[in-house]
């Protein structure tokens, strides 16, 4: 099967992240990474803190530099997806404004593209539906729990209905049980709206999941070292208890290890 | 956490910090001086007693332990307060057997209280805030009226045509607030005006640029210390100083209202104690003796509140000393003693004139111990009888050429 | 709201003892007025002469009222363009912060000889100068602190550095502000007060102070430091109300888990 670039939500190749390059403390975070993440798919970048898992997040969505590599995030350079608004973003942070409610926080990236009040509103109705949050829409951000905020960041995420969605540990400030509910509430949008997902995780067993294939990195310098496909089909709350998933994370857990099970793929379709 | 009792903590502390910066900025130094409250002369009772019935000369007998004396005054250093730097410099007080340490005034010291507490053994004030501060509790009595009149004008440019208080109508009076109002009220009420209404009237700065900017009309200004000031003062017109002519003045005294000024006050308390008594004397007959000495010998004086250490200049020094020499002299019954009719009229104006709140600076009748005449009466035959003139019959003010800025 | 009742009363209670105290210190040691006014003194002046505390009180409340106006303005003003402007902002905080050293008994005779006596306005600018530090200070943080994860989702957004001030930055900067109006607006009162020590007009709770106390009538005296601690309190009141209506969610509750 052959892809098109177009098709492709990411496509990175010899990227490096240095930051102070030439003083004492230089310190490579991503060290020439390739990485391709195709249209629909949901893949999971893990490692352990300083493998540059965020970093990566961070140079496809534009927030910083990559000091070498070429990088195309929809089909265009980072920069024209960002000012182009193809991706959303999620962060650890809700990072709702308390000065909003809860809708008015969903509508302000609708706002800094100049929708007006009427379709704003709409659409975080209807955003606010698929968390099913709407009836909290006029509660103040203070007033919701830890997951029902993040529900509320995922829907600001998917205002301007972007083909991508990067997330870096969205749920990593969250309980397991919430946490596996969140899961389940992303795969579920995940569906309905057929959107790639870029996902930075410190959990396997959520990693594995969610994911289509898991990427995994380590530190010093910050590098791929290994990736991982799964192939669960359609996920439940049966799938978590079932012997495949557990082979799958062993298999992550040991390629975390350094004890790679397959040598690195990055390509799609390649198994 | 709960914010709301946190806030009236705080809501509750600011009230603490308003009213202690509030009061603290102009409250008087009471609170500091409180400690001492024991006569300082206990012991050196043993030394001044021998002392007997000064004879012919004032003080010749033997002074092992001289006592000390703290005098407090009701501003800075100068010559307003001559007669006692110069008793102090030229020995009138070793004299007597007496170590004085003069206190300088300020904004904030209130010299009646610091003497009331006992923070000072004398001190010297004006007659209605003395008796303001007798009302309140204060327990002190007026040894020795050095002043006998008052030196408080009103002074404008001539151009403005005032000349009596009547004239004030629709102008803007300026006064120092602080108490120094009620004289001016007093002229004002006595003209027939009601100083609410009829007039404007507002604070002065402890100078006279309102004045010369022509923000006022007319200020409050004392013979020996700021009408000086406009005199020292170049006309923008002329770039020579300002001369007399140019200026109108109000005087008080004139006016009829006017009300005692500076005189020695002593703790009414103490003065029970028969050491005191004769502590007072010796400090009252040194003190008058120094006022007679600057009488005739002003230049001397001027020089001797120089060397104290005050900041205005020489020619303004000896300006001073002469406008204040011709407050005290000639003081027909002699040197420091009161003269009942104008005890009274004090009095009368204290006890009717209100400023703008309404308020009187007594409200009832002083009493008897408020002054007596008896340690001045004393002195004045004690430095008679060593072939001083204490009346000043003859006294004639010298002329006195001011120089920029005092100088 | 009976919640808030409840906190009131411990402060009230204490404020009712420490009065009581004071005036059975003052009746038993038999402490004359000149050293000690009692309560009941002070009481009694404040009522018997309320007119005259109200009218001092909105003399000297109009002077710190305009100074805190001016003030705040200026603050907001200076703190916008010093988180624009860089330079603006090396420029203004050691100035403001000198200015801020100066004490109101040292700025009043300089600004009373540089302006007109006999008007209102040495004072309004003495207040002005002495609210623009608080202001700037909290303003100027509340512009520049805020979380950098925001700060990465509005550039996620492709939004401009206007855009992040009006959207992100003045919102956030605004519990900040009224932090500055809680320390500025009873200090305009203070200031307006003591500025009124040095000559003027003498309507004000200041000037009534310091010529009452100057004539050993300290009854009278605390009447008005009375009625200058009742309108600074009362600025500060206005303060508080005033955030909760423009921003609740300042004094939020406890999320719910």
């Amino acid at each position: 099967m052959t892809t098109t670039t177009s098709d492709l939500a990411v496509q990175a190749q010899g990227i490096w992240k240095v930051f102070n390059a030439g003083l004492a403390n230089e310190v490579t975070a991503l060290q020439d990474i390739d990485l391709v993440v195709g249209r629909g798919e949901f893949v999971s970048l893990i490692g352990p803190s300083g493998c540059g898992k965020s970093t990566l997040l961070r140079v496809i969505a534009d927030l910083t530099d990559a000091t070498q590599g070429s990088l195309q995030v929809a089909g265009m350079s980072a920069a024209q997806a960002r000012q182009e608004q193809r991706y959303g973003i999620a962060f650890q942070q809700a990072a709702l404004f308390d000065w909003r409610t809860v809708r008015r926080n969903v509508e302000l990236p609708l706002e800094l593209q100049g929708w007006d009040k009427g379709r704003r509103q709409a659409r975080a109705m209807e955003l606010l539906e698929m968390v099913q949050l709407a009836d909290f829409a006029d509660h103040r951000p203070w007033e919701l729990s830890g997951g029902m905020q993040q529900r509320v960041a995922i829907a600001r995420s998917l205002a301007v209905d972007p083909p991508l969605l990067l997330m870096d540990e969205p749920f990593g400030a969250l309980d397991e049980m919430t946490r596996e509910r969140m899961q389940n509430e992303l795969l579920r949008i995940r569906q309905e709206t057929g959107k790639s997902i870029i996902f930075v995780t410190h959990s396997i067993p959520e990693a594995v999941y969610l994911s289509d294939r898991v990427v995994v990195m380590s530190p010093r310098p910050g590098r791929i070292t290994d990736v991982i496909p799964v192939s669960l089909g359609e996920r439940d709350d049966d799938t978590r208890e079932a012997e495949s998933f557990f082979e799958s994370v062993t298999a992550v857990r040991e390629a975390l290890r350094g004890n790679p099970s397959s040598p690195a793929r990055a390509r799609v379709g390649e198994v | 956490m709960r914010h709301t009792p946190r806030r009236r903590w705080a809501a509750l502390t600011s009230v603490a910090v308003v009213g202690a910066l509030a009061l603290t900025a102009c409250s008087s130094s009471s609170s500091s001086s409180s400690s001492s409250a024991a006569p300082e002369s206990s012991a050196a009772e043993s030394s001044a007693a021998p002392e007997s019935s000064a004879a012919e000369s004032p003080a010749a007998a033997e002074c092992t332990t001289p006592t000390p004396v703290s005098l407090q005054l009701q501003w800075v250093a100068q010559a307003q307060f001559a007669g006692y730097y110069a008793a102090k410099e030229l020995g009138y007080y070793d004299e007597q057997c007496l170590d004085v340490t003069i206190l300088e005034g300020g904004v904030d010291i209130v010299p009646q209280t610091v003497l009331a507490q006992g923070g000072a053994d004398f001190a010297i004030s004006w007659v209605p805030k003395a008796l303001a501060s007798i009302e309140q509790g204060a327990a002190i009595t007026n040894v020795a009226q050095v002043f006998q009149r008052s030196g408080t004008l009103q002074v404008s440019f001539a151009d403005k045509g005032i000349t009596t208080a009547a004239d004030f109508k629709g102008k803007k009076i300026g006064n120092w607030g602080f108490g120094n109002e009620y004289e001016v009220f007093a002229a004002i009420t006595k003209a027939g005006l009601d100083p609410a209404a009829d007039v404007e009237l507002v604070q002065q700065q402890f100078d006279m640029a309102a004045l010369l900017n022509g923000e006022i009309d007319a200020a409050e200004a004392m013979t020996y210390n700021e009408y000086a000031q406009v005199l020292e003062a170049i006309n923008p017109a002329t770039g020579a100083l300002y001369t007399p002519e140019d200026f109108n003045v109000v005087d008080y005294n004139e006016e009829g209202v006017a009300m005692y000024q500076d005189a020695i006050w002593a703790s009414t308390e103490r003065l029970a104690d028969p050491a005191y008594q004769e502590l007072t004397q010796k400090f009252v007959t040194a003190s008058l003796q120094g006022w007679i000495h600057c009488r005739d010998n002003a230049q001397e004086c001027a020089d001797i509140v120089l060397a104290a250490g005050t900041k205005l200049g020489a020619s303004h020094q000896l300006w001073q000393m002469n406008e204040v020499n011709k407050l005290i002299w000639p003081s027909p019954a002699g040197v420091g003693i009161i003269d009942a009719a104008l005890w009274e009229q004090t009095v009368a104006v204290a006890l009717t004139t209100k400023n703008l709140e309404g308020a009187t600076i007594i409200t009832g009748e002083p009493p008897a111990e408020a002054y007596t005449n008896q340690f001045a009466e004393a002195a004045n035959a004690e430095l008679t009888a060593a072939g001083l003139n204490t009346t000043g019959d003859a006294f004639a003010p010298i002329a006195v050429t001011l120089a920029e800025g005092g100088n | 709201m009976g919640a808030r009742l409840r906190s009131i009363w411990p402060p009230v209670l204490i404020a009712v003892l420490a009065l009581a105290a004071w005036q059975l210190l003052v009746v038993v040691r038999n402490i004359p007025p000149y050293l000690l006014p009692s309560p009941s003194l002070i009481a009694g002046n404040f009522f018997k002469d309320i007119s005259l505390m109200w009218g001092a009180a909105f003399y000297t409340g109009t002077s710190a009222l305009l100074g805190l106006m001016f003030g705040t303005f200026l603050g907001v003003l200076a703190a916008l363009l010093a988180q624009r402007f860089i330079v603006v902002n090396n420029l203004i905080t050691p100035l403001a912060a000198g200015l801020a050293a100066v004490p109101i008994i040292a700025l009043t005779p300089i600004l009373n000889n540089m302006f007109n006596i006999t008007s209102r306005t040495p004072r309004v600018l003495v207040t002005t100068i002495i609210v623009f530090f608080p202001i700037f200070v909290n303003v100027i943080r509340g512009l520049v602190q805020v979380q950098p994860v925001q700060l990465e989702l509005m550039r996620s957004m492709n939004a401009s550095p206007r855009t992040v001030l009006r959207i992100l930055r003045i919102p956030n900067a605004i519990p900040f502000f009224f932090t500055g109006m809680k320390v500025a607006a009873p200090l305009a009162v203070i200031a307006a007060l003591v500025a009124e020590y040095f000559g003027g007009p003498q309507e004000g709770l200041g000037s009534r102070i310091a010529s009452n106390a100057a004539n050993t009538a300290y009854g009278r005296a605390w009447a008005y430091v009375a009625a200058a601690i009742i309108t600074g309190l009362l600025f500060y009141v206005i303060v508080i109300l005033l955030e909760r209506w423009v921003a609740p969610w300042t004094s939020r509750p406890r999320p719910a888990s």
